[in-house]
C-alpha cells in the first residue's frame, strides 16, 4: 500500500486544472446550497426582495420555530425513520441477494428474471400508482407500515447496482469457499457481502434517501394523519397558491441534517472497509 | 431438514432461492399493476376507474396525431441526449479524480453529495428563485457584473438547458460516488504495476480504471437512459413544461393528462405505453452490448 | 403467439378483478349501528390547504374536537397532491368523510360524492341564508353536491408606492383597462427593473379571470348546446394583442412567477386571488386593492367557489357528524362570532352567507369591502358557464396553450384563437353528445 511518493513535473501540470475543475464544481453545488441554508435564516421579507440579498441582513429563528410549531416534527420523524429503516432494511437483504445470484450464477431462465426485472424500471411511477395502490389494497395492507414497506423493497436499479458490484468479485473466491465446505449461503454471507460492503452502503444511503424524501406513495398508501412523514409534513409549507420560502428552506435544512449525518458516517464506515477487506489480486 | 438444505444447496438450484425474493416483490408490485395500467390503454377510463369502454387502438392513433405528444418524445430525447453523456462519463471522470481517500476528496465527495439528498421539491423552489428573472440572485449578480439580463426560465429553447443542468446538478454526485466506490474495488497491485512500467495518471484511468469498473459503467449507463427518459420530477417543481411546453416531457404529460381534472386513464396509459416500448428497445440492445463485453 | 395471447387473457382478467374490486370496494363498511347517533364519530377529512391559511384551518378544527358535545373527532389530513391521493382512494372504494374541493370537482368525483341538499333539514342551518348563485355553483339539477366554504374571487392590486414614484394618484387605480396598459408604461423603470403590468402566462387561472372581462365567457348554453367562443372573439383579441403589446414593450414581464415579483415591490398593477394580500403584507408592500377593471364584456364577478363535500366512503353516521362540523362552522358563538366569520376576515374571502355579509367586523374590514363592492347582480360564472363540465380541460389546456403561443411569438392572435376554438370544439362535442 505504501506506495513511494514520485512528484513529477506532468503531474503538476495536471493538477491544477483538476483542482480547478474540482473547485468550480464544488462552488457550483455551493452556491445554491448556501444561498438556501442564509435563506432559512432570514425574514420571509428578505427572501422575496429588491435587490436580492445573498449574506443575510438580517438574522432570525422564526422560520424554525414556525416549522416546529405547525408540524408535529417528532411523530412524522418517527414515521419517517420507520418508513426508511424498514424500507432499506428489506431492499438490503432483497436487492443484495438478487444482485449476486445474476452476477454469480447460470441457470434457467435468468436473462428472461433479469430482463423483467429491468422492465420496472421503465415505467414511470405515476402510470403504475393507481394499480399498485390497489393490488395493495387488496392485499390488505391499506394504511399500515407494511403497505408502505413491502411495495418499496425489491428496486430494478438496486438489484443492478449490486450485480455490477458483485460482478467484480473473481469467481475463484467462491470456488475456494466451497472446497473449504461453506454452503452457498454461507459464502454468499461470510465471503461475498464483505466483499461489496461500499456498494451495501450506497445502496442504504439511496435507499433511505428515498424513503426520506418520498412524497407521494405514502400520502397515497396512508390515510390517517398519524402515518405522516416529514417530506409530508415539510410540503405544508409550498401552498397551492402561495409558498412559506422561509419555512420551507427551514424545513429542508432539518430534513436534509440528518441524511447528511448518515452520509459522513456512511464514507467513514466504506472506507475502514476497504482497508481491512481489500482485494489482494 | 438436513435433505432440505442439502438439495437447496447445490449452486444451480440456490440461485432460486437468490432470486426468489425480489421476483416475487417485483410480480406483485411491479409487473401486474404495470399489466394492469397497460392494459388499460385499450379502454376509455376516467380517473377513478369507475367505468371502461374498450375502445381497441384509439388511445394510440389519438397520440400519435396529438402534437403535444410527439412534442413531448422531442423534449424527452434532447433532454435525453444531454444528460446522459454528461452524467454516465462526466461524472466517472469527476469520480476517477476524487477516488482516492484523502482529506481533500472526502471533503469534495460530502459537497457532490449533498444535492442528492434535497428534495426535489426544495431543489425546485431553490433553482426557481435563485435564477427568477427579475427577483433573482443569480440573475441580479449576472447584471451587475454586466453580463446582460439573461430570463433563464422562461426563453423557449433556452430553458431546456436550464432544466438539465438542474437534474444533472442534482444527480451526478451519486452517480461519482458509485462510481467511486467501484474504483475503489479495484485491485491496488495493478495501478502498481502500472506505475512501474511508467504509465501516467491518464493511461492508467484508461487502460485499468475503465475496464475494471466496466459493470459499473453499464449500470450507470442503462439507469440513467432509463431515468432520463422518464425525466418528471425536476420539470415539475421547476417549469412544470414551459414555456410553450419547451420542457415538457413525455412523462410530465403523461402525468397531466393521468391527473389533471381532465383525465384520461386510458389514453395516459397508452402513451406510457409506446414510451415504455422505446426504452425497454433501448435497454434489450444495451443489454446485449454489455452481455457481450462482459 | 400463443403465449402472447395468454399474457393479453391474464392481463385483462387482472383488469376485470381489478375494476370488479373497485367497485366493490366500499362494501364490508356497514356498520349497523342505530342510526341518528353520531356521537364518538371520528371522521376523516382532507382537504389541499397546504400553506398559512391551512394552519388555520388546523387550528379551526382542533377548536371543534375540543368544542362539541357530541364527542365527534375530525382527523384532517391537508394533502400536497390532493388529487392523486383522491384518486387512487375512489379507485378503491376507500376515500375520506368529507373533502373540500372546488365545486368544478363534481364534474370529476360525482359518482363518489353524496347529494347533501338535506343538510338543510338536519341542521339549524337556514338555505335562505346562503346566497343562492353559490348554491347553483355546487348543484347538478336538484341534488346538491358541496356546502359552499370559500368563495375565490379575484381582484386588482396596485403598489401605491410604484404609482407615486410614477407620478400616478397612489389612491386611483386603472378604471379601465386602456389606462391599465397606459400606466404600465408610465409605471415601468427599467432601470430598476421595475414593470408596470404583471400579468403571468403561465397562470391560466389570472388570465382567465381577466380575458372573460374582455370577451365573455368562453363556453355558453346556446339552446342546450355547449358552444365555445374562441374564434372571432373581438374582446379575446383585443386581450390579446394587448398582453402582447404590454410584453413587447416591456411593461409586462415574460415571467411565469409574477407574484414573487409583486411581493418584492417589482410591479405596479396585477391581479389574483386573495392569498396575494397574504405576501403583500409580510412584504411590507404599500399596496391598494380594487376590483378588475371592467372590459367590453360589461359588469362581471366571476368566482369559483369551494364547498365541503360529503364522500361516497362515509357511513349515515359520518355523514351526520360531517354535518355537525359544517353546521359548526357556520354557526355563531355567544361573541357573535363564526369560524365562517373569522376565516373571511383572517384570509380575505368575501362571504357566502348574508349572516356573515351583515357583520359590522365584516363591513368594516377594508379589504372584504372592496371584495364585496361587486354589484350583486353581475353574472358569477368563471370562464364558462358555470354548469359546463368541460370547465377544467379548458383552464388546463386550452387557455395554457393559447396564451403561451402568443406570448413565444410562434402564432398570430388570430391563428391562436383559431386553434382554441378547435381544441375547445372537442372538448364541447364531448359534452354535447
Amino acid at each position: 500500500m505504501n506506495r513511494k511518493k514520485t512528484i513529477k513535473i506532468k503531474d503538476i501540470v495536471i493538477q491544477i486544472p483538476v483542482a480547478l475543475v474540482l473547485v468550480i464544481l464544488a462552488l457550483l453545488v455551493l452556491i445554491p446550497v448556501v444561498w438556501m441554508t442564509f435563506s432559512a435564516f432570514k425574514p420571509e421579507k428578505e427572501i422575496i426582495s429588491w435587490p436580492p440579498t445573498f449574506i443575510p441582513d438580517s438574522f432570525t429563528l422564526q422560520n424554525f420555530s414556525d416549522v416546529q410549531v405547525r408540524i408535529d416534527i417528532i411523530r412524522y420523524v418517527i414515521n419517517s425513520i420507520i418508513y426508511a429503516g424498514g424500507t432499506t432494511a428489506l431492499a438490503v437483504v432483497v436487492n443484495c441477494m438478487a444482485g449476486y445470484a445474476y452476477a454469480f450464477y447460470d441457470f434457467r431462465g435468468k436473462t428472461a428474471m433479469f430482463l423483467i426485472t429491468l422492465a420496472t424500471m421503465m415505467v414511470p411511477f405515476q402510470v403504475i400508482m393507481v394499480p399498485l395502490f390497489l393490488v395493495v389494497y387488496k392485499m390488505g395492507m391499506y394504511d399500515s407500515y407494511w403497505g408502505l414497506i413491502i411495495p418499496r423493497a425489491a428496486v430494478a436499479g438496486s438489484i443492478f447496482m449490486m450485480r455490477a458490484a458483485f460482478t467484480g468479485i473473481p469467481k475463484e473466491m467462491a470456488e475456494a469457499a466451497r472446497i473449504d465446505g461453506l454452503s452457498e449461503y454461507g459464502i454468499f454471507w461470510k465471503i461475498m457481502m464483505p466483499q461489496v460492503k461500499p456498494a451495501v452502503i450506497t445502496l442504504i444511503i439511496l435507499s433511505v434517501n428515498g424513503s426520506w424524501n418520498d412524497l407521494l406513495w405514502p400520502m397515497i398508501v396512508t390515510s390517517s394523519t398519524k402515518m405522516r412523514t416529514l417530506a409530508n409534513g415539510l410540503a405544508l409549507f409550498i401552498g397551492q397558491n402561495t409558498i412559506e420560502y422561509g419555512a420551507a428552506f427551514a424545513g429542508a435544512l432539518i430534513s436534509l441534517i440528518p441524511m447528511f449525518v448518515l452520509y459522513i458516517f456512511g464514507q467513514r464506515y466504506f472506507v475502514e472497509g476497504m482497508s481491512s477487506g481489500g482485494l489482494k489480486g | 431438514m438436513e435433505r432440505v438444505r442439502k438439495y437447496w444447496n447445490k449452486p444451480s438450484r440456490s440461485a432460486y432461492v437468490f432470486v426468489a425474493p425480489s421476483i416475487i416483490l417485483l410480480i406483485l408490485f411491479s409487473v401486474i399493476p404495470l399489466i394492469m395500467a397497460f392494459g388499460l390503454s385499450f379502454f376509455d377510463v376516467p380517473i377513478t376507474m369507475n367505468t371502461a369502454k374498450f375502445i381497441g387502438w384509439n388511445n394510440f392513433v389519438e397520440a400519435f396525431h396529438d402534437s403535444r405528444f410527439l412534442n413531448s418524445l422531442k423534449v424527452t430525447a434532447i433532454f435525453t441526449g444531454l444528460e446522459v453523456p454528461i452524467q454516465v462519463l462526466g461524472s466517472l471522470i469527476v469520480a476517477a479524480l476524487i477516488s482516492k481517500n484523502n482529506k481533500r476528496n472526502k471533503f469534495l465527495r460530502a459537497v457532490y453529495f449533498l444535492p442528492v439528498i434535497c428534495s426535489a421539491t426544495v431543489i425546485g423552489i431553490m433553482w426557481r428563485m435563485i435564477l427568477h428573472s427579475n427577483i433573482g440572485f443569480i440573475t441580479a449578480a449576472m447584471q451587475s457584473m454586466g453580463l446582460g439580463k439573461i430570463n433563464f426560465m422562461n426563453t423557449p429553447g433556452l430553458t431546456i438547458y436550464v432544466v438539465s443542468f438542474i437534474s444533472i446538478w442534482r444527480s451526478f454526485g451519486i452517480s461519482a460516488i458509485i462510481y467511486v466506490t467501484a474504483i475503489q474495488q479495484v485491485s491496488p497491485s495493478l495501478f502498481e504495476a502500472a506505475e512501474m512500467d511508467g504509465a501516467g495518471k491518464i493511461r492508467q484511468f484508461i487502460h485499468i480504471t475503465v475496464p475494471s469498473i466496466q459493470p459499473t459503467f453499464w449500470y450507470i449507463l442503462m439507469t440513467r437512459f432509463a431515468g432520463a427518459l422518464q425525466i418528471f420530477d425536476i420539470i415539475y417543481v421547476t417549469t412544470n413544461g414551459g414555456p410553450n411546453y419547451t420542457t415538457e416531457s413525455t412523462v410530465s404529460y403523461i402525468y397531466s393528462r393521468a391527473f389533471s381534472s381532465n383525465s384520461s386513464m386510458g389514453y395516459a396509459s397508452a402513451m406510457s405505453v409506446v414510451l415504455f416500448i422505446i426504452i425497454m428497445f433501448i435497454t434489450v440492445l444495451m443489454y446485449h452490448r454489455m452481455n457481450k463485453e462482459e | 403467439m400463443k403465449k402472447l395471447k395468454r399474457i393479453t387473457a391474464v392481463g385483462l382478467s387482472v383488469i376485470l378483478a381489478a375494476s370488479l374490486a373497485a367497485c366493490g370496494g366500499s362494501d364490508g363498511k356497514e356498520d349497523t349501528k342505530e342510526s341518528g347517533k353520531a356521537k364518538g364519530t371520528t371522521i376523516t377529512f382532507w382537504n389541499s390547504f397546504t400553506g398559512a391559511d391551512g394552519d388555520m384551518l388546523v387550528e379551526m378544527v382542533d377548536k371543534f374536537n375540543k368544542e362539541n358535545k357530541d364527542g365527534i373527532t375530525v382527523d384532517m389530513d391537508i394533502s400536497a397532491d390532493f388529487d392523486s391521493q383522491l384518486s387512487t382512494a375512489f379507485a378503491a372504494g376507500e376515500g375520506p368523510t368529507m373533502m373540500l374541493s372546488s365545486s368544478a370537482y363534481r364534474f370529476t368525483y360525482g359518482d363518489y360524492l353524496q347529494d347533501v341538499s338535506d343538510v338543510f333539514d338536519k341542521t339549524d342551518l337556514d338555505k335562505a341564508d346562503f346566497i343562492q348563485s353559490y348554491l347553483d355553483y355546487c348543484s347538478d339539477g336538484d341534488s346538491l353536491y358541496f356546502v359552499p366554504f370559500q368563495i375565490v374571487g379575484y381582484y386588482m392590486y396596485w403598489n401605491k408606492d410604484l404609482f407615486e414614484a410614477a407620478g400616478l394618484d397612489p389612491d386611483t387605480p386603472p378604471a379601465t383597462w386602456n389606462e391599465w396598459q397606459e400606466w404600465a408604461g408610465k409605471l415601468t423603470d427599467e432601470s430598476k427593473n421595475v414593470y408596470g403590468s404583471g400579468i403571468s402566462y403561465d397562470y391560466a387561472y389570472q388570465i382567465a379571470h381577466i380575458m372573460q372581462r374582455f370577451g365573455g365567457l368562453a363556453v355558453t348554453d346556446d339552446n342546450g348546446k355547449w358552444k365555445a367562443n374562441f374564434a372571432g372573439n373581438a374582446g379575446y383579441e383585443k386581450f390579446l394583442n394587448m398582453y402582447k403589446a404590454m410584453a413587447d414593450k416591456g411593461d409586462n414581464p415574460v415571467e411565469a412567477d409574477t407574484d414573487s415579483m409583486a411581493s418584492a415591490g417589482q410591479i405596479g398593477m396585477t391581479a389574483g386571488g386573495p392569498w396575494v394580500t397574504a405576501g403583500l403584507d409580510t412584504a411590507g408592500v404599500n399596496y391598494g386593492i380594487g376590483l378588475i377593471p371592467q372590459g367590453d364584456a360589461g359588469d362581471m364577478n366571476s368566482v369559483e367557489v369551494i364547498g365541503f363535500a360529503i364522500t361516497t366512503a362515509a357511513s349515515d353516521e359520518e355523514k351526520e357528524a360531517a354535518y355537525k362540523f359544517i353546521e359548526w362552522w357556520n354557526t355563531e358563538n355567544d361573541d357573535g362570532s363564526s369560524p365562517a366569520l373569522e376565516w373571511s376576515l383572517t384570509n380575505g374571502f368575501p362571504a357566502y352567507t348574508y349572516s356573515v355579509q351583515d357583520k359590522d367586523e365584516y363591513k368594516e374590514n377594508e379589504k372584504l369591502s372592496v371584495m364585496s363592492s361587486a354589484d350583486p347582480e353581475a353574472p358569477t360564472d368563471f370562464i364558462t358557464d358555470s354548469n359546463f363540465p368541460g370547465i377544467n380541460a379548458v383552464l388546463t389546456d386550452v387557455i395554457p396553450e393559447m396564451i403561451n403561443a402568443v406570448a413565444f411569438g410562434n402564432a398570430s392572435v388570430d391563428a391562436a384563437l383559431e386553434k382554441a376554438q378547435s381544441s375547445a370544439d372537442k372538448i364541447v362535442e364531448d359534452y354535447n353528445k
